[in-house]
């Protein structure tokens, strides 16, 4: 059997769509091939018209695991990505901690990864993909190993990043919440194998701020309406 | 917190204790030997060790045999630490070749490499050659085993991480699997100390015309048990030597990972 069949969408430049699925439905294996890490026995990813079939440098990756080098300070994690793309050291010194200070992490430049805390390690682990440019980004359930607490923190993080920076962002997560507050279109996927089973288009003004998202009516009346989506493939998953 | 081993003054309490324990255990060696319950001809004393040192010392003796000894140990572990590291690396990287041959290098690994003192001495001759060979061979094996290890369980995310930021093979080599088989290699090393020694003493038992093993066989055939003894000494300072070196390496290399705290766990 697939893993998945038949997904079919598209992202517009500088939009945030989330990816909703039932656990083990297909979401990370999607992701995987859309940065090229795995071929798909059939179908293909386009990127600005052109099949994209390797890895590319337009996208960066932000997995749900600590990707960090534990051997590294911050600041040369930091530096790493810029390092492999042979980018002087000078200037990558300097973007660096530009990165790190805008990350609200200065005076952890020299600190070994654990030395920080699991919040700290996800900013870290998040601005060493923005340090080599990408103009999509890749985020597969980036939140899901840490607290409510920390997650809520890195939640406003990135819609404060997406904000100021306006990147393509391909978010995917189980947390449905997650996904309507960040997003402007959320994808639900159906079980295995998956497809693309409704799209919900977010209209909720911006700048959003979490904290009063929470209450916002037309918020809660989004939220009911994915979930009696995604509730049907929770269900027919455990059946 | 219990502060015995790290508190301000756990360091200096630490050395104490354990020249205390040791000057314990010569001092009962001594009485022993003094007594009669030893017999100071096939035991020795440390009083007569010590009155030997200075006479092998100013015989030229000392610091000449010593000499070779440390430098066939620490030539067999510069070059066994050196093709371990290397063989792993390409066993490891290459996975067709590594399937090939590996089952070799168990087989091999197999045998006691001691026994094959005597032939080395016959094919590399009495001088140094044989010894550093032997040597090397022990050292080998363990840091080979170690690194292929290390590098069989680098982080499989951070591997993906890596290539997805576009780097290239070689650069996957130098920045991810090399540093991350560091504490592997280390570990590799620590065993390769005394096998580098291990190697070079029994070289020169079989066939040498220098070196402690040497000056220790020859000394034992005409029971001067204190001789002996005084070789034992030296061969037991070059061990806490190597370590205290390997030590300080380890605390450079590693300064990334957390500390090993078992206070209040065990």
């Amino acid at each position: 059997m697939p893993v998945i069949n038949n997904v079919s969408f598209s992202v517009r430049p500088c939009e945030f769509v989330s990816i909703v699925g039932p656990s083990g439905c297909g979401k990370s294996t999607l992701l995987n091939i859309m940065s090229g890490l795995l071929k798909p026995q059939a179908g293909s990813v386009v990127l600005d018209g052109q099949v994209l079939d390797r890895i590319t440098p337009r996208i960066g990756y932000i997995s749900q695991s600590d990707t960090l080098l534990p051997w590294r300070t911050t600041l040369s994690n930091v530096e790493l990505g810029m390092e492999v793309r042979r980018i002087p050291a000078a200037e990558r010194r300097e973007k660096a901690l530009a990165l790190i200070r805008q990350a609200d992490l200065a005076g952890f430049e020299q600190v070994y990864p654990y030395q920080l805390s699991g919040g700290m390690r996800k900013r870290v682990d998040i601005i060493k993909v923005l340090a080599i440019e990408p103009e999509i980004i890749f985020m597969d359930e980036p939140f899901a190993s840490l607290d409510v607490f920390t997650r809520e923190m890195l939640q406003s993080y990135i819609l404060s990043l997406w904000q100021d920076m306006r990147k393509t962002v391909l978010f995917i997560t189980h947390d449905l919440t997650e996904a309507i507050m960040l997003s402007d279109r959320v994808l639900i996927l159906t079980n295995r194998p998956a497809r693309v089973k409704s799209e919900h288009v977010v209209t909720l003004p911006r700048p959003r701020s979490l904290a009063e998202l929470r209450f916002d009516p037309a918020f809660i009346d989004l939220q009911r309406r994915v979930w009696d989506d995604l509730k049907d493939e929770v269900k027919n998953q455990r059946a | 917190m219990n502060s015995y081993g790290n508190g301000k003054y756990g360091r200096s309490l630490q050395i104490i204790f354990r020249a205390s324990l040791f000057l314990l255990l010569m001092g009962i060696w001594e009485i022993l030997a003094a007594t009669g319950l030893l017999n100071p001809f096939y035991s020795s004393q440390p009083s007569r060790i010590l009155m030997d040192l200075p006479t092998f010392f100013k015989s030229g003796g000392l610091l000449k045999h010593t000499g070779v000894t440390l430098s066939e140990a620490l030539w067999g572990l510069l070059f066994g630490t050196l093709a371990g590291i290397a063989a792993a690396f390409f066993l490891g990287l290459f996975d067709f070749v590594g399937k090939v041959i590996e089952p070799f290098i168990t087989a091999l690994y197999g045998i006691p490499k001691l026994a094959l003192a005597p032939i080395f001495v016959l094919w590399f001759g009495l001088g140094i050659e044989s010894k550093v060979i032997l040597s090397g061979l022990l050292v080998f094996f363990l840091v080979f085993f170690s690194t292929f290890g290390g590098i069989k369980s680098v982080d499989r995310n951070i591997l993906i991480s890596v290539r997805l930021m576009g780097a290239t093979r070689l650069q996957i080599i130098r920045k991810v699997i090399l540093p991350s088989c560091v504490p592997w290699i280390l570990a590799g090393v620590r065993g390769g100390l005394g096998a580098s020694l291990i190697g070079a003493i029994v070289g020169e038992y079989m066939g040498a015309s220098a070196g402690l093993g040497w000056v220790i066989s020859s000394a034992t055939s005409f029971f001067q048990v204190d001789r002996v003894m005084s070789c034992i000494f030296i061969l037991f300072l070059i061990g806490i030597l190597f370590n205290m070196g390997l030590k300080h390496l380890e605390k450079r290399l590693l300064r990334w990972r957390p500390p090993l705290d078992y206070s209040g766990t065990l």
